[in-house]
Parts: structure tokens; sequence; C-alpha cells
């Protein structure tokens, strides 16, 4: 106790308690971060194809056109950009067609495509039509 | 080993845990708000992401000997500091993330481990000085003034301030539209105003903590010793930017030469400021 000085000039006789605490828990979280990472970069195949599913959600009406929301899965690790995604509608010779930026590896993007016919009544077909690697 | 467990010291650790907290975001805001940082985080490879990780990390460690929270007496307490800096650095970034809704529990847990390790690393920076610059300029200890004043510090210390002001703007869209709408005049020119602004500085900012810089101080001794070696570290550090976001991968020489050449730019303003503020 003798050596302990109350004294802002003196350095401290040891790390703070609290010290102690935050880099343990600062630890951790590298920790798992470091890991995290590591695990994925080792399990991750050199390269697999993005394999994207897209389906439909719902179809409202909206004034003169039809909304139809649709959701777009990304299957694989691997992400793809600037997704295009083309509706059609049986029957009639109308088609639709949006660009997703990113669907991230093993996420869904929501998205919506816009038709002047009602897509209920024929049935409606989605499908990717390509997409960029990043 | 001793730990104190008095008030004050844990107290003063506390408030310096504060300030890293407000570094964190302060230097991450700008990051945390760019739209490519977030899309590097789920897209990136996942080794590239991993070896930037831990370069910022020991970078961490080495700001925490020149700077950081407290006098520190030895490298585990650098370790230590260093630890404590990326985890207020990663608690920040998470839960500013979370409230920008850019992360959220729906998403795969590879996305969100990705996008806070990329936004740790500036809002670590910020962290590791913000305990410092907030803080009062008396707590720098007499060893961080020496390891300071020498010239392997001083490199250190160009080389973070390189790291952190390209890794800003490397990511971009822009940076690489730049590049393209420039010709190599544009670059030759500019490659001299960025040696010419990085000499600026070493005279105009001088050396902090010494009234002289380390060695000669002849005008080619300078230049040559700081302002050249200073724009070498700042080329080194843009090509490794470069390679670690897959900008120069399948690319010319030439464009990828001329990309170097405008990430150097921010890269030496970098270098030069960094000896002012660290």
């Amino acid at each position: 106790m003798a050596q302990k000085k109350k004294s802002k000039d003196k350095p401290p006789s040891g790390p703070a308690l609290l010290e102690w605490v935050a880099a343990a828990i600062g630890g951790v979280i590298a920790l798992t971060i470091f890991g995290l990472l590591a695990a994925e970069a080792l399990s991750r195949p050199e390269y697999e194809a993005p394999i994207l599913r897209v389906e439909p959600l719902a179809i409202v009406s909206a004034g003169n056109s039809f909304i139809a929301e649709i959701n777009v899965r990304n299957l694989s690790a691997h992400t793809a950009a600037s997704v295009e995604v083309e509706g059609s509608i049986a029957g009639q010779s109308e088609t639709s067609h949006v660009t997703l930026a990113y669907v991230p590896g093993g996420s869904e993007r929501r998205a919506a495509l816009v038709f002047a016919h009602d897509p209920r009544s024929g049935g409606l077909s989605l499908r990717v039509t390509g997409f960029e690697h990043p | 080993m001793i730990v104190d467990t008095s008030a004050p010291a844990n107290w003063r650790y506390a408030k310096g845990l504060g300030r890293a907290f407000a570094g964190a975001i302060i230097f991450g805001l700008p990051i945390l708000m760019t739209m490519e940082m977030w899309q590097l985080g789920f897209y990136l490879d996942r080794i590239k992401l991993l070896q930037f990780a831990l370069v910022n990390f020991l970078v961490l460690v080495g700001l925490s000997r020149l700077s950081g929270f407290e006098r520190t007496v030895s490298w585990w307490q650098d370790l230590m500091d260093a630890l404590s800096a990326y985890g207020i650095a990663t608690l920040a970034s998470l839960t500013v993330l979370a409230m920008f809704a850019i992360i959220d529990a729906s998403m795969p847990s590879s996305e969100i481990v990705g996008k806070v390790a990329i936004q740790s690393v500036p809002a670590s920076f910020g962290a590791m000085l913000g305990a410092k610059q907030l803080g009062s300029n008396d707590e720098v200890g007499k060893d961080e003034e020496r390891v300071r004043g020498t010239y392997a510090g001083q490199l250190f210390l160009m080389m973070a301030g390189a790291l952190f002001l390209g890794f800003s703007v490397a990511p971009t869209e822009e940076m690489i539209l730049i590049s393209f709408r420039m010709s190599p005049w544009h670059s030759v020119l500019l490659v001299l105003a960025s040696i010419l602004l990085l000499h600026g500085f070493v005279y105009a900012v001088g050396f902090k903590g010494q009234e002289e810089p380390p060695g000669p101080t002849g005008f080619f001794s300078l230049f040559i010793r700081f302002s050249i070696v200073g724009y070498a570290i700042a080329v080194i550090v843009g090509l490794y930017l470069l390679w670690t976001f897959g900008r120069i991968e399948e690319t010319s020489v030439a464009q990828a030469a001329s990309m170097v050449a405008v990430l150097a730019f921010p890269g030496s303003v970098g270098a030069a400021i960094a000896r002012l503020i660290i």
C-alpha cells in the first residue's frame, strides 16, 4: 500500500481490474470474429455458382397495374451481383424485369415486378436471366 | 502480476473506454454510412478478410505502443489495449449497423460477421486514437515519446495513416472511375503533387514531441528519408489495399499503376497527417 500513490503523474502500479475485464471481453470478440472468418475460409469451396431461386410472395392490384412481390434466395455461399429477374404471365405477351444490386450468399432479397395484366389470371412464371460476379 | 483494484485507477480506465467508444463512432461513421463497405462485408473473399482483420489488429498493437489508452510498459499491455479497442470498435459497429437496419437477425452469420469485421477496421483505429486524442495530452508517457521519436516509429505512424485514409476510399467505385478518367499525364502530376504535399507536411507540421527530427536535418536528407520513403509507404499500402479488395487482379499493369497513383494521394496525406494526429 505504501507504493500506491494518488498522484496522476505516477504510472499505475499495475493494470486496473477494469482493464483486464475489457481486454478479456475484447479478446473473446476478436477470437470469435477471427475464428468465424477462418472457419468460413477453410470450409468454402474454390468456386461454386450462385444458385438463385426466385418465388412469388404476393400479388396485389394497385390502380391500373398489378404488383407481384417476389423473393430471390441465394442457396450457395457465393454472392451474385446485378441479378436480373424476368416475369411473364402465361397466355400474355407481357414480360416485366427487375435488377437486384446484390443477393449475398445464403441470403435473400425482396423485389417487385409490375404488370398491366393480372398475373393471377394466367399463372406467373419467374426466372433469373443473369447475374454478375462481384 | 499486480492488479490495481483501486477506484481511481478503474475510473480512469472507464473514462478511457468511454473516449474509445466516442473515437470509434467518429472515425467509423463515414465508413459505416458507405454502401460499398457493407457490400464488401458479404462478397469479399474470407481469406482476404481474415488477413486484413489480423493486419489491422497488429497495427492496433503498434498504435498502442505509440499512443492508445494509457502509458504502457510492456507488450502484453499493448496487446490488452489492442483487444479492448477492437472489442469496443466491434460493439460500436454492431450497434450502429443494427440501428441502420444494415444487419438484422434474419441474415446468415457470415454476412453479419463480414460487415462488422470490415467496419471494425476504421472504428478500432478511432477507438485507439480516441482514447488518447479526446483525453488530455499530458497522458503521453516518456517511453512513447521515445519510441515515437525514432525513425522506425515515424515510418510506422506514416504507414498507419496511409492505411486508414487509403482504406476509407479504396473500396469505392469512384476510385476506379477516377483512374479510368485520368490520362498518364494526370497520373504523373498526381504523383508529384502527392510527394510535394507530403514534403510540405514534413516541414510545416514539424516533429511532434521534439524540436528536431531524428537524424540529419538537411533538405535532401529530410526529403529522401521522410517524403520519398513516406510516398513509397503510401504506394505499398495502396497496392496492399487494392489487392485486398480484389481491384488489381486481372487488371493491366498500366491501369493498376494508375489506380495506385490515385490511392497513394489520400495515402500520402494520411501518412503526412498521422504524425500530427497520433
